[in-house]
């Protein structure tokens, strides 16, 4: 007969012998076995089978919290035994370091794992305020314009197939609103790759998007809201904020690396962390394009004012688009909640939808980080400022 | 017979009586807990190449506690096998995801690629994983071809993949046909094309799944069997004896007990409204009354997919099991749905409320339940001997462990 694991606890306070069970690899027989170290570091079994072996040349595994350990001669006999304190002496002892066991260590105290924690916590809490958000600048900045293109055409292709239809906006409209739009281009000196295109929004309604090949779609539904030009400039100048500081290829990149670096680093702990690994995608995509619309209304605040153009046209198509939205979307989706929307493409167009900002009014003031657009109201107050 | 009875009167009781040996399982919450936020800590600092040191240290945790008669199992693989096959799919991931977003077509092609792969992928994975598992210092074993796995999966795959190529090429064809139409016939009331063409893009993927949903209690069917009869504990080849019925009948049981317990929850959920409405109706404010009332509601329904999901994984998991036999041991395996749905739900609860720290505690509770309710019924297991082809020096063996991948059992 053998031990119960359970029942091998070190018995002998010297330390010079142990108790487990041996293994011979051939079947799944066993029997216990007596494992006595003399001082010239040889392991000496009671019954012999085994002849005396030099501790050095077993393989014994590394220890991890209470779990057996097993001991392993060249001919592949195991024993296995969980008296980890008489194990752990003989090898310091003979070996004179216990070089494997830096991880146990780790393992073992409270104030390690606690301080372990807490840089986990520290170092996700650096990376998704500040990290990820500087190192996706980086690489939108630098990423080659044939790159951009690609990506650009194929979410403007996909928002064709899924949400817009052809513009019915008449030509003549249309060449004006263009011209209004090359002149701004070139009042600011800003890329000249920007194009200006028409859509019905559908679905969505009034809306405006910047998509990362310099496309600005705007869709008819806004145009018809503007009561006057220059609302509609202010509103592409917006975009051209976005465009300007590539937000939503920075988009792209930090939820694509955030979601990498989740494989990669808790590739172990999937089972039921999912929730929990999916939070601060959630929450860090959410704040990210409310930064943006703050960014992309300063780029656009800025230039309305160089340009000599009324800022309050801003504010008071923001305020008219809140009006119409908050109705239609109360309709739509009868819940209460923020959600962060799901886009349909993977470009990520920034919406100036504000159903978000109307709800959030209603809402607890701790919720406006989860909220991905600045508060219509706060919005607002800037351009009416000045 | 009575001749030959009497060459052999002296004998002891004969040996072939079966005991039932307990599954126990030994691990702790707070030591676990150690272990894991160390594996995070240092798989952190050293950019996820400590994840196969981590995964290994974890499965020798969790095998090294369960305990079967009293001894434990090993875990054995080589970390740095682990980690070859973590880039290899690390590196598939990238290139996949980086074809969706600059090249679609490429990245339809890896995805065929991809399915394609899928039976490799599991006889590898499972092959890596039960060879490197052993009880009593011998291996399990899962000795398959490639070519087995591509035998028995060939024509699922060939349907499957069919039947997607046919749904994506129909919605090609209707996109297209909206574009059209939206572009004809922009005067004409086109908001009823579209909504013509929206129930087309709903109603094709919806008939895709409803043909595909019959096959699934089957495929689950082949692939357990196939697991589990190319599997071995030392010599002992290991046999799953239970008929594609079986998991018709489980998971017809299944869907009926979801379409209870949702009827139940919005009911209830349905009740309580309306006896909120009768009771507060005209309180000043009723909006933040229906929130709670639909919170509670939302609740009520999340917990019953609670107990649907402990029931399937409760009773599929003892179809399995406990239908599965080592040489001439039977593993029992008698889970009580009740039990797994409870575990479920306050174990996700806690992970929630602790915001994840409880992760460690949640699979040690979950595993102790597992082991208690689990037993082998076996005549003598010393008799098992190793596998005939298994290299005795077997640490380090070469083997062809092409990949490591969670592919769950």
């Amino acid at each position: 007969m053998g031990y119960k694991l359970d029942q091998i606890t070190h018995s002998n306070p010297a330390l010079s012998t142990a108790i487990g069970n041996y293994f011979d690899g051939h079947s799944a027989a066993f029997s216990q076995v007596t494992l006595t170290l003399t001082p010239a570091g040889i392991i000496d079994l009671q019954p012999p089978l085994q002849p005396p072996t030099h501790l050095t040349k077993l393989i014994i595994s590394s220890r991890i919290g209470t779990s057996p350990r097993s001991l392993r001669f060249s001919d592949g006999a195991v024993i296995e035994t969980n008296d980890h304190a008489a194990i752990d002496q003989w090898q310091k002892a003979v070996t004179g370091n216990s070089r494997q066991q830096w991880i146990h260590r780790l393992e073992s105290r409270v104030a390690y794992g606690a301080g372990a924690l807490i840089f986990i916590i520290c170092l996700i809490g650096i990376s998704l305020i500040w990290g990820i958000p500087w190192s996706s600048n980086l690489i939108a900045h630098a990423l080659p314009g044939d790159i951009t293109e690609t990506i650009g055409d194929a979410s403007v292709e996909s928002m064709d197939q899924v949400i817009f239809k052809p513009s019915a906006l008449s030509q003549v409209q249309r060449q004006r609103l263009e011209q209004q739009f090359q002149q701004l281009l070139f009042e600011q000196s800003a890329n000249k790759g920007y194009q200006l295109e028409f859509r019905q929004g559908g679905i969505i309604g009034p809306n405006a998007f910047a998509f990362p090949n310099g496309v600005i779609i705007i869709t008819d539904e806004m145009v018809a809201l503007a009561e006057q030009e220059a609302e509609l400039l202010a509103i592409l100048l917006h975009e051209i904020g976005h465009l300007q500081q590539r937000h939503s290829l920075r988009q792209i990149i930090s939820h694509s690396s955030l979601a990498m670096l989740t494989t990669l680093l808790t590739g172990d702990i999937t089972a039921a962390g999912s929730l929990v690994v999916a939070a601060p995608n959630i929450l860090m995509k959410a704040g990210y394009s409310r930064d943006m619309e703050t960014e992309a209304d300063t780029y656009a605040l800025h230039q309305m004012q160089r340009l000599q153009l009324e800022t309050d046209h801003f504010a008071n198509i923001m305020e008219r688009l809140e009006s119409v939205t908050g109705v239609d979307h109360d309709q739509q989706s009868g819940d209460n909640k923020p959600q962060p929307e799901a886009p349909p493409v993977s470009a990520d167009p920034d919406k100036i939808t504000t159903s978000e900002a109307k709800l959030d009014a209603e809402l607890p003031t701790w919720l406006d980080f989860f909220a991905s657009h600045p508060l219509t109201q706060e919005r607002v107050a800037r351009f009416r400022q000045h | 017979m009575a001749a030959a009875a009497e060459f052999i009167p002296t004998t002891p009781p004969p040996v072939n009586q079966s005991r039932l040996l307990n599954f126990e399982f030994h691990g702790r919450g707070l030591e676990f807990f150690k272990i894991w936020v160390v594996n995070l800590f240092l798989s952190i600092v050293t950019l996820g190449i400590f994840s196969a040191w981590a995964k290994v240290r974890t499965q020798r945790y969790l095998y090294g506690n369960t305990r079967l008669d009293g001894h434990s199992f090993t875990y054995l693989a080589d970390p740095v096998t682990i980690l070859k096959g973590r880039f290899i799919a690390f590196g598939f991931l990238i290139g996949y995801s980086l074809a969706w977003n600059f090249y679609p077509s490429a990245g339809m092609i890896l995805l065929v690629v991809g399915v394609l792969l899928l039976p490799a992928i599991l006889v590898a994975a499972t092959r890596f994983k039960m060879r490197n598992s052993s009880y009593r210092n011998l291996r399990f074993g899962f000795d398959t071809q490639f070519s087995a796995a591509y035998r028995l999966f060939a024509l699922p795959m060939f349907i499957i993949l069919l039947l997607t190529g046919v749904c994506y090429g129909l919605l090609q064809l209707v996109d297209l046909d909206a574009m059209m139409v939206g572009f004809q016939e922009l005067e004409t009331d086109s908001d009823a094309k579209q909504a013509v063409s929206l129930t087309a893009e709903q109603l094709i993927p919806t008939i895709f799944y409803l043909i595909l949903v019959p096959f699934i209690p089957y495929l689950d069917y082949l692939r357990n069997h196939f697991l589990i009869d190319n599997s071995r504990y030392g010599h002992a080849s290991a046999q799953l004896k239970c008929s594609v019925g079986s998991f018709y009948e489980l998971y017809l049981m299944s869907f009926l007990v979801m379409t209870v317990a949702i009827t139940i929850a919005i009911t209830l959920s349905i009740g309580l409204v309306a006896l909120v409405t009768a009771l507060f109706g005209s309180v000043e404010n009723p909006d933040s009354i229906a929130m709670v009332a639909g919170v509670i509601s939302a609740f009520l329904i999340y917990s019953s997919l609670f107990l649907v999901s402990g029931y399937f994984r409760a009773r599929r998991t003892n179809l399995i099991y406990g239908n599965s036999t080592f040489g001439d041991s039977e593993l029992i395996s008698e889970l009580k749905f009740t039990q797994v749905s409870w575990i479920l739900f306050s174990n996700t609860v806690a992970i929630m409320l602790s915001l994840g720290l409880l992760i460690p505690w949640s699979r040690m509770r979950m595993a102790r339940y597992i082991a208690s309710a689990t037993q082998l019924k076996s005549t003598d297991l010393a008799l098992i001997t190793a596998g005939r082809h298994e290299s005795q020096n077997a640490l380090g063996d070469g083997m062809i462990d092409a990949f490591d991948l969670d592919i769950g059992l």
